[in-house]
């Protein structure tokens, strides 16, 4: 079935190009919005990415690689515009991404605030290893193909994401002390 | 709360997916911008960095740097290039490079070399008999004449390249090809770098003229041609070598030096169906020279059909 809409697609389909996404573009804005905590700016970098995906689908050779070729253009779009945020340094609205705590569920209020401001001061590149390790669940393999990187790489880069993710905790809870605030 | 395991723990419940639902207006909204982005031609693309691919990708023609973009021709020509067929004897020669024998046997996938993967490639596209060629759809048809060792393929521009060594080594590290000439309809083409260029115009004199006056891109004396029964402008085109800006890499884009690319250009009018541009070009400078002397004889034995 996908096959087809991905063949009437790469053919100039519209129609099918929006039934073939329709059904991801959930999972994926979930993706954009891990890693850039904003709902607007994960919403542009959707839409983005899902344009160039119809104006480069001529390109996708195999059906079965759809929804890793789409991850990758999102990725790379989403790294590209926390770059931009970050330069801008811009105050951005916290992000109700995680709703509210499910009762099972064993983070404290404080510690996702913790987390979402460690989160925030990792370099882009390093937000989307996190991501694509703990939210998509990839190995290292993955995260290499996603990112157009060797394996090696994104094992370093991975250890490295966690070491800064720790680090900026540790930060924070420094500078809760300081401030008065219990962490 | 910060042991190394304990970071990974969190992470992963911190992740941890909830229902997340993207507002139908996004997809809404692509669904309109999708209305006004032209899709691009598979030879532009090339998807290198995916390792799934076991072959690199697919038809690139000259390099990203010929990577002309066709947007929204079809709207102006009405169709895409098409299958290469031997032309019919019926055909008279034009020139007495024609009494080459041209062949009457439809190829019906004359295959390609061995080294390089074409995209889907139409039937009868591949290695091309030498004499006399015709193109099956491409719009308008016309005649060609090649030697030994020419290659035709295409879907949505049409290409002839060489199987040469230069370009089999080429397409091997770069997935694009050193040296080739590309065809087809278009409302814009760019001929270096997409974001820098905007030669939009509805006739070939239109186009040149925002052509030279692209910052960045230095050209020869346009001079007034006639090719195949088209007429139109030609020149010489690269990027001027004092300057100083960048051309911004899509997702894709391998890194390329696009001061080292050549092209002559071709803008032709088709009477009440547009303009189609004809690319000889080569990614290294050094091979240029030897590549116009080899493809021209090709290019100048156009002869275009406007009765389709």
């Amino acid at each position: 079935m996908d096959h087809d809409l991905v063949r009437a697609a790469q053919r100039g389909d519209q129609a099918a190009f929006i039934d073939l996404i329709r059904p991801r573009s959930d999972r994926l804005f979930a993706i954009a919005l891990q890693i850039l905590r904003d709902i607007d700016r994960a919403e542009d970098a959707l839409q983005d990415a899902l344009v160039i995906a119809w104006r480069d689908l001529r390109g996708l050779r195999d059906p079965d690689r759809l929804d890793a070729w789409l991850r990758r253009l999102l990725v790379n779009i989403c790294i590209r515009e926390a770059s931009r945020e970050r330069r801008r340094a811009v105050n951005l609205r916290m992000l109700p991404v995680d709703g509210p705590a499910a009762a099972d569920d064993l983070l404290s209020i404080a510690d996702r605030d913790q987390l979402e401001r460690g989160f925030r001061r990792l370099p882009p590149d390093q937000r989307a290893i996190l991501v694509l390790h703990h939210f998509l669940g990839y190995a290292s393999t993955e995260i290499a193909e996603t990112l157009g990187i060797p394996p090696a790489t994104a094992r370093s880069r991975l250890y490295h994401a966690h070491r800064a993710m720790r680090a900026a905790l540790e930060a924070d809870a420094r500078l809760s002390i300081v401030g008065g605030r219990s962490a | 709360m910060t042991s190394e395991r304990d970071i990974e723990r969190l992470l992963d419940r911190w992740f941890t997916e909830r229902p997340t639902q993207v507002a139908d207006r996004v997809i809404d909204d692509v669904a309109a911008r999708i209305v006004r982005q032209p899709q691009r031609a598979a030879w532009r693309l090339r998807p290198w960095r995916f390792p799934s691919m076991s072959t690199p990708i697919k038809l690139v023609a000259v390099g990203a740097a010929l990577l002309v973009v066709i947007l929204g021709g079809a709207v102006f020509i009405g169709g895409g290039s098409g299958p290469v067929l031997p032309a019919p004897t019926a055909t008279p020669s034009p020139t007495p490079v024609a009494s080459a024998s041209p062949s009457i046997t439809p190829s019906t996938g004359a295959g390609f070399p061995d080294w390089y993967s074409p995209d889907e490639p139409p039937a009868g596209a591949g290695i091309l008999a030498a004499g006399s060629n015709a193109t099956q759809s491409f719009s308008p048809a016309f005649t060609f004449t090649v030697p030994d060792g020419w290659v035709g393929d295409g879907t949505g521009v049409f290409s002839l390249f060489q199987d040469s060594p230069v370009n089999k080594a080429e397409f091997g590290r770069s997935g694009a090809l050193a040296n080739g000439i590309l065809m087809g309809p278009h409302e814009s083409p760019y001929f270096f770098c997409e974001a820098m260029e905007n030669n939009r115009g509805s006739t070939a004199a239109e186009m040149t003229a925002a052509l030279m006056a692209t910052e960045g891109i230095e050209t020869t004396a346009v001079v007034d041609v006639t090719i195949g029964g088209l007429t139109g402008k030609q020149f010489d085109v690269r990027i001027d070598p004092d300057w100083t800006g960048s051309c911004p890499a899509g997702p894709d884009d391998p890194p390329r030096d696009i001061k080292d690319e050549r092209v002559r250009g071709f803008l032709l009018d088709v009477p009440d169906r547009g303009v189609i541009v004809i690319f000889v070009g080569s990614l290294h400078s050094a091979d240029h020279e030897a590549f116009l002397a080899e493809a021209m004889p090709i290019v100048e034995s156009f002869q275009f059909d406007l009765s389709n």
